[in-house]
């Protein structure tokens, strides 16, 4: 968590460009933020980060598209992009208005490469039942 | 948009290391208009995460029984509280069925779930069971008390509900924050004795249930 934290405040969020980042398991859970973010506006944008996951793999499916490998939504003040990797962890980013978009996104992807095997922490999966699938 | 590299999505590893009992997900369950968006905000220790979007002619299900209603949510809830030192996540789904899309993924790493019901249209919430049930998820119904409704015997809503002798049945009022408390310990309890095998199969739920409970009027 925190070595994660660190990559996040330490590298991520020093690409040019980048304004702030949270990384989000598959279920959901806020695993790192970066500093600008207070904890509970971090917790919302994991579940939100969690839920547009899960509904842009809804679209996908219905359309026969294959899997979501991001996506970039288009704000008046700047640029939101998650960033999936294999695991179905994400990444969710603000970015600046004026940032190089096609640097950024690389960027986030060689990130998330190299974050990927930290990003698979996840609830505690251990209470829910020995049934569970 | 094709910057982004490809990314396969192998199912989620069974176990995880996780992060112990600091923290749960519990995933709220039940028809549209149940409460469950209202049920979230009330126990919510952050402003929660609201996706309701204005209900428009076309999309609207039988609101016979939610008159008053105008929005829908069409992605999820999601609040967070504290319980005796745990991190209680909760997630919301979307009450209509044509989000149930949506389930496998917002269940996701969830301890349990609860079934919100209303007992003018129990029926509504059956398919909600089913699908707790098929996830093998522990889980309990949340009976929420609709002013002026009709109060059961608890035996009658779990024949009404077609639900084992270890499923609790706990009256709420989705606004009341104690009272929504007392749901989620409920189920964290729940979990806890399934989890440890200290309940048997047939063993009977601890109820929550009082045939005299009424909801307290809000202005």
């Amino acid at each position: 968590m925190t070595e994660l934290n660190y990559l996040l405040s330490n590298n991520l969020a020093r690409v040019p460009g980048v304004s702030q980042a949270v990384a989000v398991s598959v279920d959901g859970l806020l695993l790192a933020w970066t500093g600008g973010l207070d904890r509970d506006a971090a917790e919302r944008l994991a579940a939100v980060a969690a839920g547009l996951s899960s509904l842009l793999r809804g679209a996908a499916q219905d359309f026969g598209a294959g899997g979501v490998q991001g996506n970039i939504t288009d704000l008046a003040g700047g640029y939101l992009i998650l960033t999936t990797v294999s695991t179905g962890a994400s990444l969710l980013t603000l970015v600046h208005r004026d940032a190089d978009l096609a640097f950024v996104t690389e960027e986030l992807c060689r990130f998330a490469d190299q974050v990927g095997d930290q990003l698979t922490p996840a609830f505690a999966t251990g209470l829910a039942g020995a049934g569970r699938r | 948009m094709t910057v982004l590299p490809a990314a396969a999505h192998p199912p989620a590893p069974r176990s995880r290391p996780g992060p112990g009992l600091s923290s749960l997900k519990i995933v709220l369950t039940g028809p549209f208009g149940v409460g469950k968006t209202t049920l979230v905000g009330a126990v919510s220790e952050i402003a929660p995460v609201t996706t309701e979007a204005r209900l428009s002619a076309a999309a609207v299900e039988d609101t016979t029984h939610v008159p008053a209603k105008t929005t829908t949510t069409v992605a999820m809830d999601f609040g967070r509280l504290s319980v005796d030192g745990v991190t209680v996540y909760v997630y919301g789904m979307p009450g209509q069925d044509r989000f149930w899309f949506m389930w496998d993924a917002l269940t996701l790493g969830a301890a349990g779930v609860i079934v919100v019901a209303d007992t003018r249209r129990l029926a509504d919430s059956f398919r909600h069971v089913d699908y707790v049930e098929h996830a093998r998820l522990p889980f309990v119904v949340a009976v929420n008390q609709f002013p002026g409704a009709r109060t059961y015997p608890v035996a009658d809503l779990r024949e009404a509900l077609a639900l084992g002798p270890e499923v609790p049945i706990v009256d709420i009022d989705a606004r009341d924050r104690d009272c929504v408390r007392r749901l989620l310990i409920a189920l964290i309890e729940h979990t806890l004795r399934t989890r440890s095998g200290i309940l048997a199969p047939h063993t009977a739920a601890v109820d929550q249930h009082d045939p005299t409970f009424q909801p307290k009027e809000h202005p």
